[in-house]
């Protein structure tokens, strides 16, 4: 086979520092750029800070999340000093429940954002890669799965299981989270099919899969980092969301949609059940957002200032 | 017209067709079976199980469960529902209109709340005003849904009293209302919900009719307008929003499956007797055909919406029509 230096100089794409956007001296660059507006700032301090959370929450937590305190004295107590957010209907601490319940959001969510960009990433390349028939019979069935709204497909494949795991909830958000990426992959891979140094990895012998992950798949990150992020966001709510209805991880793994379902039937007295994960949720969500408009802007090579 | 009427017709009938052959795969890829839940119940003999599967066709082959399904579909019969022995047909179709009052007043509402905070925002581009409406509206779309309509039930409707904790209507003094007052009875309890609802959709299509009018105030028409004497307001309202419609009735496709997913929780939280209800009940019973049935309705809303959305956008746009 050719020397590599030769055709991976050729899949370079213009940037303006003559770098592949994925080596590192340019994902430095990209965060540099992240880094310089205030917003995104914020965001990923308050990401950081959650994540540091959840990954301490044993040593962090005051009080065991799955303990029952004191069923007497210490049902759905009020904020103090000695339980922040309260406790809940069992007399468990809400504040240590939240705490152990950023693991599962932040895991659940970064894990099947993953599994569903991967999965969009191979499907969608696949098919603007092959082209042809098989590309728009691949692409038919992506714009029938994004024709079913998202919890109704939840809904479908949750009844058939009995009381769901995290493997099996990030399995079943994963495989039904990956046709806008699809989407995406498919028209980049097309787009590249023909440029010339994709024809002339070829004409070097490259094989398929090789011109396809070394000379294709580069030039879709940004835009699937971007989906991704995004998805990670809406991955969070829609694992809170059906935690609220009851059917996320099974009790008494706590996640934050579940202590809000616990405040659900006392909303009118038990105030912070409701308060302090909801804040959490939008805090989250909102600064999973903004990371993902700014990494928009600066994942956009034509977008980066000459240097 | 027709052609293009007729070519977005035969795209979503192909879809529909796929999402029937989707849920039907599904169903049977999945680790359950439909009688899961009554064939694992002791009392139940292997006779007795091997009796319903074939009461219910499921000792079929794959193939012919297939073309049986599929036939029944193109007859509109959705099978009958596992828990409260009527046909899903039936269901659906006392559920449906009522999610449908609950859909068409939120996004009534949405849009005339997004565009109108769209094109004043739009006006002050710059602005303080602009700053702190996009803060919010940014912030909005970022509030899930069912927790935005608790947050709404727990200040409107158990504090300040103002509106309805849940239903449709009201359960004592409903039957004995004169017809105007039945209607103000439900439009009274529809005002919480399709808040919920208008508010996160009214965010997201403020910023798009923001950013859609902002990019058309620098065109040369929207320039000689103004050079011509026409007073700002009418060059925002007749000249600008017109051709800033197109992005907006684009959106109104794709709100459809946020709408329908939002309307699963409104209606859980607001005890809403529509399809989101219906489906969460079904699915607490393992019911389903009616879980299906919900399903394959709830994606031929979004298909609808989707074909409608680009009609709409062919009648404004003439450049459409040909494409």
């Amino acid at each position: 086979m050719a020397d590599t230096p030769v055709v991976s100089s050729l899949a370079i794409p213009p940037t303006p520092d003559g770098r592949s956007p994925l080596s590192s001296t340019s994902a430095r660059r990209v965060l540099q750029l992240v880094w310089q507006d205030r917003s995104a700032r914020l965001a990923l301090a308050f990401l950081f800070t959650l994540a540091v959370a959840a990954i301490a929450a044993p040593w962090l937590a005051p009080y065991d999340p799955l303990l029952p305190l004191d069923p007497v004295a210490l049902k759905l107590a009020p904020p103090s000093g000695l339980h922040w957010f309260g406790t809940d209907v069992s007399s468990r601490d809400v504040f240590s429940r939240m705490l152990y319940g950023a693991r599962v959001s932040l895991a659940v969510a970064a894990l099947a954002a993953a599994l569903a960009s991967g999965l969009g990433l191979l499907y969608g390349g696949a098919a603007g890669f092959a082209g042809g028939r098989v590309e728009s019979m691949m692409m038919r069935l992506v714009d029938a799965l994004l024709a079913i709204p998202r919890i109704l497909l939840l809904i479908t494949v949750l009844a058939l299981w009995r009381s769901v795991d995290a493997g099996a909830l990030i399995l079943i958000l994963g495989t039904t989270g990956w046709f806008v990426v699809a989407r995406l992959a498919r028209a980049e891979a097309a787009a590249l099919r023909d440029r010339d140094f994709v024809v002339a990895a070829r004409a070097l012998g490259a094989a398929p899969l090789r011109v396809f992950v070394r000379h294709v798949l580069p030039h879709a990150a940004g835009p699937v980092v971007v989906a991704t992020t995004i998805a990670i966001g809406q991955v969070i709510v829609l694992e809170a969301g059906l935690s609220f209805l009851g059917y996320g991880i099974a009790q008494p793994t706590p996640t934050w949609g579940g202590i809000i379902r616990d405040g659900r039937e006392t909303i009118d007295s038990t105030w912070w059940l409701t308060l302090f994960p909801g804040l959490v949720l939008v805090g989250t969500a909102l600064a999973v957002n903004t990371l993902a408009d700014r990494l928009r802007v600066a994942l956009n090579p034509r977008q980066l200032p000459a240097p | 017209m027709i052609p293009f009427l007729f070519r977005r017709l035969l795209q979503g009938l192909a879809i529909l067709f796929t999402v029937a052959t989707v849920t039907f795969a599904l169903i049977h890829a999945a680790p359950g079976e439909p009688f899961a839940a009554q064939l694992e119940d002791a009392r139940f003999t292997p006779e007795m199980s091997a009796t319903l599967r074939r009461q219910y066709g499921l000792d079929a082959p794959l193939t012919t469960q297939y073309a049986r399904f599929l036939t029944q579909l193109v007859r509109g019969d959705l099978g009958n529902s596992l828990s409260q022995h009527r046909p899903v047909r039936e269901i659906l179709a006392q559920a449906l209109p009522r999610t449908l009052v609950l859909m068409s007043a939120a996004l009534a509402a949405g849009f005339a709340l997004g565009v109108v905070t769209g094109a004043a925002q739009a006006a002050r581009a710059g602005t303080r005003l602009d700053r702190v409406a996009s803060r919010i509206s940014v912030a909005l779309s970022a509030l899930p849904d069912f927790w935005l309509a608790l947050a709404l039930l727990l200040v409107f409707a158990l504090r300040l009293r103002w509106f309805p904790v849940s239903g449709m209507m009201d359960q004592t003094t409903h039957e004995y209302l004169t017809p105007m007052g039945k209607l103000r009875d439900v439009l009274w309890h529809l005002v919480l919900p399709s808040t919920t609802l208008a508010l996160v959709i009214g965010a997201v299509v403020a910023r798009h009719q923001r950013q859609a009018l902002v990019d058309i105030l620098p065109e040369e028409f929207v320039r000689s307008a103004r050079a011509k004497g026409v007073g700002e307001r009418s060059v925002i309202m007749r000249h600008a929003l017109r051709n800033a419609l197109l992005p907006i009735i684009t959106l109104f496709g794709l709100a459809l499956p946020a709408l329908v997913g939002g309307a699963v929780f409104v209606e859980y939280i607001f005890a809403w007797p529509g399809m989101g209800r219906v489906a969460l009940d079904a699915l607490a019973a393992r019911d389903y055909p009616v879980v299906l049935g919900t399903t394959l309705v709830g994606s031929a809303l979004v298909v609808v919406g989707s074909v409608l959305a680009d009609l709409l956008s062919a009648a404004v746009d003439p450049r459409l029509r040909r494409g």
